[in-house]
């Protein structure tokens, strides 16, 4: 009896609401939902994880992981201490900004564009064109822009009618050379795909506005400013702080396939620098590397929680 | 109905994909036979998937070996291309390591040892192995690579490939001596060369008058070279060549394993042993410098490749292979099979009528001052006797590593080093009825035949190919006996001659990767290995500067940078690490 | 009832009434000049690769500049030397099972937590830290590669099915599309007394397949171009190689064709030749899935 007076009490305490034993009884489907991707995250993500303590060991392959001497934060201070570690990190930094900043608009303007177009056949195969590049591997679109920019290379002899100096532009080490090209290759790979996004938030906004606003007289461009723009800026504003997030740590890789010792100085980014120390013949250096790895993580998450925060406050969506 | 029909294909494909894909696995594990052997690339995929299908491997393995009589069989792994040094790591790093591994990017045997990725397999090798006991005794050299002494007794650390005599170096310098001919003059008369081919369609009948400045057939100095690449400048003039350059160069500007780098006085920019035994490093060398001078003036005069630097991915031997194989290059560094008239395309392109010959290292009589000067290169490729072989890994060590022993043997004597070498031979492949790999080439003989002056002579078939058929068809991964002196190449006059250029000059000066350097304990290697690594990468970076004249190298404040920037790797500790081996231990 | 919606949603501005002017045109001429120049350099150099593949080799060679239709003749030779080597269809086969299994149960994996992500719960905001973690840090690749072998599946399908099947991304997206499911379909779910499941399947997830034919469709992309964990799980068996490690193979096999007495310059186009084949599949099929696509992205982006 008392117990059952109690167990009445305390489905009314908004103290037992909020507990996790409550919360269990209520949703403990949506518990066991969440087994499987805890497992996965568990067995494939976070156990390999014990990887990371070689950044503060002196790892070496006879002791393992666990038997070698930790050596505190020496790999950090001998990465800051490092010219090579500044130079990418300077890189990561410059590609990062060139991206969130040259790279963002690019989709935005084509899906202007696109918008007004009148003849749908034509819009349509622009816009399955315009995917194509999505779909193509990083390996294969890295070996076309080395052959387009090599000395012989269409490209190259394309800008040689403009006056260009006939050379291999990749092998250019001058900035801003290799992040011109890093970004046009971003471009010419995203644009297309990136723009749906907001082609379909551009034909969401009212017809009725823009049929007012022209009886009204305002021509297209006028319209495309005062009542298009506005509409998707929400949208803009969270992607652009999404992409600030995301783009200290993410979207190097190719980078892999088209530098060269020498533009080491322009095109070495930390995510490089990280994967030249753990594997390339010779040099290899498994704490330097796991040191490397976790200071981009590290700054990778600071941004994104950042970014984050910013974007809920700017235009109240968020990632997370 | 359109998307059941997918799902149902998707899935029926799924259902193909499992149990295909699954089933493939199982094999004969578990038999103490079989063992797992590493190998740096696996099969050529023109020929065949696996190396297994290896018709000299499945011959040897249909006999049985050892006092039991056993048989054996072989799960070879390989990596994907380009991940070798990748995968190489992680399996190492893992612990997941096969029974055999192949030396080709190990650590010295002594240190895999130490580390535990070895076996001491000295009892193994003694009892089992009498053909290769033997033949390591038979030599000095042979014995002091093969044998680890520890505590004054022999031990076998691991099984060595061993050369009955050194081989012809694979590559080396070349220049199209037909535009010497046809462009040049004699340095003394004045008076146009003559020569041509003897016969036609024989890349090797050919005959000339040429005479070098220094007086000779053959290129011997720096200048006769210089003289070389004005003739190659008006012949490209001539034939209306404007894209290409007299001579390619390695991407960083040098070959830290030495070539041209040691015909400027010292050796090579990383370590190397002097005339009295002294370790150094020749990075801050006034050799080094005057050797990038030499590079900056060539640059300067447009006879070097000017986009060298950005040839990142070729192979050293292999530099602009596009415009070699076109005829547009003058001088370059090549393998055998650019030699005499092997590059003719026979379309009236630049390489109608060409000739290549090979030139030897040249001796320096221009750059840096006397001491840089006449002095013959010290660090070249070849005259090896010992190369490369295999490790135990004691993942094998409850497996029976006797009947393995006892397997490995054969190739350490003439008829299994027959297989290893070239192949199988009439009698084999008829026992070999189920591979249809020798006839389907066209070789149903075998590949070889012993010739009038009973020496082994390859199947013309086999003799024409440079495109890997020679590979697909011998067991060159096994560790044996390479027979080199009795077998008959069947080479030209020519041809012999110019391979002979490529072995003027001993090698005397550079020992890494020698005998010298595998008998270093894990932690010296290690600390080397990491002074090198970092020493080697400034230099392979900045000195395309030089070269290109982005520093000058003549300015002594832009060496001094230079030569700073290399201090603070602390070469000298390496150096002090090296002498002691380079005393005990002298590798020539 | 689909397509008409769809012409009213993004046709408005055909079905204006107005009396374009000279400045209309002007602007018409741009945009057209603009989208069609945009067109023409996404495709080109595919376009460039697929005449190159198809030229003859020897031609090719000493040929300069953009291949805007085969030269020296068109042969096949390339795709002959690439497809008489058997490996290579079954290469193909498994880069077919490889990407159905990783995609499907990297899917239903995404679909399950994107669902339980997106309801009320306690456990909701340590599931998404959890899961984004993952996304910045991890253990690097030989930690993992030592977890996979505990598990076994070193040498397996397992290996390349399971450890990259999904992602923080994909979770994530699907969480925000299941929010954008209207309450009360939820809630009109719950007076029908069912629960979490059937809610999910038989109400939820029809609404929220628009982004889920993106994530598939993304999921499809990378699962087929990707080499790197066959190269790392399986690369003693070659029975289970997908195509694109053939094609590093192969490539790799061929790049010193020119190295023989006489060689056979239409190994020159094997180059050309494996791009072709290892992308054409995923560029036929994708205009089928275009429209589903799109409204995909559209529902992701708006409602995400």
């Amino acid at each position: 009896m008392a117990k059952a007076i109690s167990q009445a009490e305390r489905l009314n305490d908004p103290k037992y609401k909020k507990s996790w034993a409550f919360d269990f009884k209520k949703n403990w489907a949506l518990y066991i939902m969440f087994v499987p991707i805890l497992v996965y995250e568990v067995v494939l993500h976070y156990i390999p994880m014990f990887g990371i303590i070689m950044a503060f060991e002196d790892y070496n392959v006879i002791d393992g992981f666990f038997g070698s001497p930790f050596v505190g934060l020496k790999h950090f201070i001998e990465l800051f201490s490092g010219e090579e570690f500044l130079t990418a990190l300077r890189n990561t930094v410059c590609i990062a900004l060139i991206k969130c900043t040259l790279g963002f608009f690019p989709p935005i303007i084509f899906a202007f564009l696109l918008s007004m177009l009148r003849h749908k056949g034509f819009k349509r195969i622009v816009q399955t064109f315009s995917y194509l590049p999505n779909f193509v591997a990083a390996v294969v679109v890295a070996s076309l822009v080395t052959q387009f920019l090599a000395k012989d290379g269409p490209l190259t002899l394309f800008f040689t009618l403009f006056g260009a100096e006939n050379q291999n532009w990749l092998a250019n080490n001058n900035i801003p050379v290799f992040w011109i090209i890093y970004l046009m290759m971003g471009i010419w790979q995203s644009v297309g795909w990136g723009s749906i996004m907001y082609v379909a938030a551009i034909s969401q906004v009212s017809g009725d506005l823009h049929e007012a606003a022209a009886i009204d007289g305002a021509n297209r461009l006028q319209r495309l400013l005062k009542i298009t723009l506005p509409n998707i800026m929400p949208m803009v504003i969270m992607m652009l702080v999404l992409n600030v997030g995301l783009s200290f740590s993410t979207g190097f890789d190719s980078i892999l396939l088209l530098y060269m010792p020498s533009t080491y100085n322009v095109a070495d980014t930390v995510y490089t620098y990280t994967y030249r120390m753990a594997f390339s013949a010779g040099a290899t250096n498994y704490s330097l590397s796991a040191a490397s790895g976790l200071f981009q993580s590290v700054v990778g998450t600071a941004l994104l929680i950042i970014s984050n925060s910013l974007s809920r406050k700017l235009s109240d969506t968020s990632l997370f | 109905m359109k998307k059941q029909l997918i799902a149902l294909t998707l899935a029926c494909l799924m259902l193909v994909g499992l149990l295909t894909g699954c089933g493939g696995g199982g094999g004969s594990a578990g038999d103490d036979t079989t063992f797992s052997w590493w190998i740096y690339s696996g099969a050529n995929s023109s020929f065949y998937t696996e190396y297994q299908e290896n018709p000299a491997v499945q011959y040897t393995l249909t006999k049985g070996y050892g006092s039991e009589d056993k048989k054996v069989a072989f799960e070879f792994w390989a990596a994907a291309p380009g991940k070798e040094a990748d995968n190489y790591s992680t399996m190492l790093v893992s612990g997941d390591l096969p029974d055999i591994i192949d030396e080709v990017i190990s650590d010295p045997p002594p240190v895999m040892v130490e580390k535990g990725y070895a076996l001491d397999i000295t009892e193994y090798v003694e009892r089992n192995m009498p053909n290769y006991v033997a033949l390591v005794h038979s030599n000095d050299t042979y014995r002091k690579n093969a044998v680890v002494m520890v505590d004054g007794e022999e031990h076998y650390y691991d099984l060595k490939t061993i050369l009955d005599a050194p081989e012809d170096v694979f590559q080396g310098f070349q220049y199209r001596r037909d535009w010497i001919v046809k462009y040049g003059t004699n340095p003394q008369t004045g008076a146009p060369f003559t020569g041509g081919y003897t016969a036609e369609n024989d890349p090797d009948a050919w005959t000339d008058d040429v005479v070098f400045p220094s007086g000779g057939p053959d290129p011997i100095y720096i200048s006769d070279w210089e003289w070389m690449f004005e003739i190659f400048e008006k012949a490209m003039a001539d034939l209306g060549i404007d894209d290409s350059y007299c001579m390619s160069i390695y991407y960083p500007g040098f070959t830290w394993s030495g070539g041209l780098l040691s015909c400027f006085g010292g050796g090579v920019n990383l370590w190397y042993q002097d005339e009295n035994g002294k370790v150094q490093f020749g990075g801050d060398q006034k050799y080094f410098r005057a050797y990038l001078e030499c590079m900056h003036a060539w640059y300067e005069k447009g006879w070097l490749d000017q986009d060298f630097y950005q040839r990142t991915s070729d192979a050293f031997y292999q530099i602009d292979e596009t415009a070699v194989r076109q005829g547009k290059v003058g001088m370059f560094n090549g393998e055998q099979s650019k030699l005499g008239g092997r590059m003719d395309m026979k379309d009236g392109g630049y390489t109608e009528g060409i000739f290549v010959a090979a030139a030897p290292y040249p001796i320096n009589d221009i750059y840096g001052d006397a001491d840089c000067q006449g002095k013959a290169p010290n660090c070249v490729m070849g005259g090896d006797l010992v190369s490369g072989g295999v490790l135990i890994t004691p993942k094998a060590a409850e497996k029976d590593l006797d009947t393995l022993c006892a397997y490995l043997d054969q190739f350490y004597a003439e008829e299994g080093a027959l297989i290893k070498t070239l192949g199988l031979n009439a009698d084999q492949v008829a026992e070999l009825s189920d591979n249809t790999f020798y006839s389907d080439y066209g070789m149903p003989n075998g590949c070889y035949f012993v010739n009038d002056e009973g020496k082994y002579e390859k199947d013309p078939i086999l003799a024409q190919d440079s495109g890997g058929l020679g590979t697909a068809c011998g067991f060159n991964k096994a560790p044996g006996l390479q027979l080199v002196a009795n077998v008959d190449l069947g080479l030209a006059d020519t041809y012999q001659a110019s391979l002979d250029q490529w072995v003027k000059y001993p090698n005397t000066a550079f020992f890494q990767g020698s005998i010298t350097t595998n008998m270093m304990t894990a932690e010296d290697t290690q600390t080397v290995t990491e002074i090198q690594s970092h020493a080697l990468e400034y230099m392979t970076n900045n000195a395309v500067n030089f070269i290109t004249g982005a520093k000058d190298i003549t300015s002594d404040d832009d060496w001094g940078v230079w030569c700073k920037a290399l201090a603070k790797y602390n070469y000298q500790k390496a150096s002090d690490i090296f002498q002691p081996y380079v005393d005990q231990y002298p590798f020539a | 009832m689909a397509k008409k919606k769809k012409r009213e949603e993004d046709s408005w501005e055909s079905h204006m009434v107005e009396t374009p002017s000279a400045a209309d045109h002007v602007v018409d001429v741009i945009v057209y000049t603009l989208c069609a120049l945009v067109a023409f350099c996404s495709v080109i150099p595919m376009w460039h690769v697929l005449m190159s593949s198809i030229s003859d080799g020897k031609t090719l060679l000493a040929h300069e500049g953009l291949v805007l239709l085969p030269v020296g003749g068109v042969t096949l030779d390339g795709f002959k030397l690439i497809f008489k080597n058997a490996s290579v269809v079954r290469g193909f086969l498994n880069s077919i099972f490889y990407t159905v299994a990783s995609t499907g149960l990297g899917f239903v994996l995404a679909t399950i937590t994107g669902y339980a992500l997106s309801r009320k719960s306690k456990m909701k905001p340590i599931v998404t830290g959890l899961i984004m973690f993952t996304m910045l840090f991890s253990g690097g690749m030989v930690p993992t590669y030592m977890v996979i072998r505990a598990l076994g599946w070193v040498g397996t399908p397992w290996a390349l099915i399971v450890p990259g099947c999904t992602n923080a991304m994909f979770m994530i997206m699907m969480m925000n599309s299941f929010n954008g499911v209207p309450k009360e379909m939820y809630e009109a779910a719950t007076i029908d007394g069912a629960g979490h499941w059937r809610t999910m399947f038989q109400v939820a997830l029809p609404q929220a397949m628009n982004l889920g034919y993106v994530i598939i469709l993304n999921s499809v992309v990378s699962q087929w171009n990707s080499w790197l964990p066959a190269s790392i799980y399986v690369p003693n068996k070659k029975s289970l190689w997908p195509l694109q490690l053939w094609i590093q193979q192969i490539t790799a096999d061929n790049a010193n064709f020119l190295n023989t007495a006489n060689p056979d310059y239409s190994r020159y186009l094997i180059q050309f030749a494996v791009i072709v084949a290892a992308t054409a599949p995923i560029v036929i099929a994708f205009p089928f899935f275009q429209d589903k696509l799109e409204k995909g992205v559209i529902a992701g982006g708006i409602k995400g």
